[in-house]
């Protein structure tokens, strides 16, 4: 709108029809626009919520409970884990030489395991005895020290107190 | 129905008022749609844009400064809506060599039969491709200049001319074989 234009006469066709309209709408109805645009106007004019509405209700919550929860956890300490339990050994109590004879049926039944071990951790208390010589000990666990009989060579033990003794009374 | 003034109109909407918001559709619809059909391809398109540009003017109704008629700050909201929508559509400014409006478009005797009222105008110009039909409601209907449709579009001030041009060629053809039937 800042030059001077130069119209067609199509120009003015147009815009003198279309800018001249009659206020009324016409009869069939092609200048007016439809119901459902209103509607739609309307609902696109919902006024806003007033005070909290659900959502930030709902999302204040979610963060509060995650701060709750954080310093919950940050204040509380370590957790506590639940391991396996100790292994309690039992303790060996003396037997005491029966007074009575009702003390003396007792007197049977005085290591009873405590309830809280298993047999495993009442096995592992009591070690094997060791074996009191090199023979004991290579019977029990053949190839401990690592040496291996040849095949086919005699294998032939190493003497020992014990076979020196027994050698030692038959001479006796 | 009561015909509320321009300011009662603005504060009754500021306000929240139900009534006064309705008012306002029941004044300005007609005519804004009448403007809207022009630059949409048909009556449907020309609704989504009406609904968009009442929800933009009862938005923006706080922007209203009154140094105006509240109808022309109305139309100008409803123009802008529509060149949004035709910017949604790909390529819409653009040369259609091959355009046939008669092939294409008319098929029937009646289409050039009947008289050149406001309808049968609106219908030929809603026959035209967008950039070629907006093109020619900034410059022949609503007296933008090239410069100003250049910038508005953003096109160059050729392109503008260029359209304008065929817009008219198409429209004259149109018009000279109504005329012939």
């Amino acid at each position: 709108m800042t030059e001077q234009q130069a119209n067609s006469p199509i120009d003015d066709l147009f815009r003198n029809t279309l800018e001249n309209l009659p206020d009324s709408p016409a009869e069939s109805g092609w200048d007016t626009p439809s119901d459902r645009v209103w509607q739609h106007v309307q609902a696109n004019m919902a006024p806003p919520e007033k005070g909290w509405g659900l959502q930030s209700l709902v999302l204040l919550a979610a963060i509060l409970l995650t701060i709750g929860g954080g310093l919950y956890w940050m204040f509380s300490g370590p957790i506590k884990r639940t391991a396996t339990p100790p292994v309690v050994t039992p303790v060996e109590q003396p037997i005491l030489a029966p007074s009575t004879p009702a003390e003396k049926d007792n007197s049977q039944t005085i290591t009873v395991p405590n309830s809280t071990t298993n047999n495993s951790a009442v096995k592992e208390t009591h070690p094997k005895p060791k074996p009191r010589n090199s023979t004991e000990e290579h019977q029990a666990n053949p190839g401990a020290n690592g040496a291996q009989p040849l095949p086919g060579s005699k294998q032939t033990l190493p003497p020992n107190s014990t076979e020196a003794q027994k050698k030692k009374g038959e001479g006796n | 129905m009561h015909q509320y003034s321009d300011q009662e109109l603005v504060s009754g909407i500021l306000g929240g008022s139900p009534a006064h918001q309705t008012a306002l559709y029941r004044q300005f619809s007609l005519p804004m749609f009448r403007v809207l059909l022009r630059y949409s391809k048909d009556k449907a398109e020309a609704e989504d844009m009406l609904q968009d540009g009442f929800v933009r003017v009862y938005r923006d109704m706080a922007q209203f400064r009154g140094d105006g008629a509240l109808g022309g700050w109305i139309r100008r909201i409803m123009v802008n809506t529509a060149l949004s929508h035709l910017r949604k559509q790909r390529d819409f400014v653009k040369d259609v060599p091959d355009f046939n409006v008669f092939e294409s478009k008319f098929h029937t005797e009646e289409d050039f039969a009947s008289n050149l009222d406001a309808q049968t105008l609106l219908s030929y110009l809603q026959r035209l491709p967008p950039g070629y039909r907006t093109v020619f409601n900034f410059y022949a209907i609503e007296g933008f200049s090239h410069e100003e449709i250049a910038e508005k579009l953003g096109i160059s001030i050729g392109t503008s001319k260029s359209q304008l041009f065929k817009a008219r060629e198409f429209l004259k053809k149109i018009l000279n074989k109504s005329f012939i039937s």
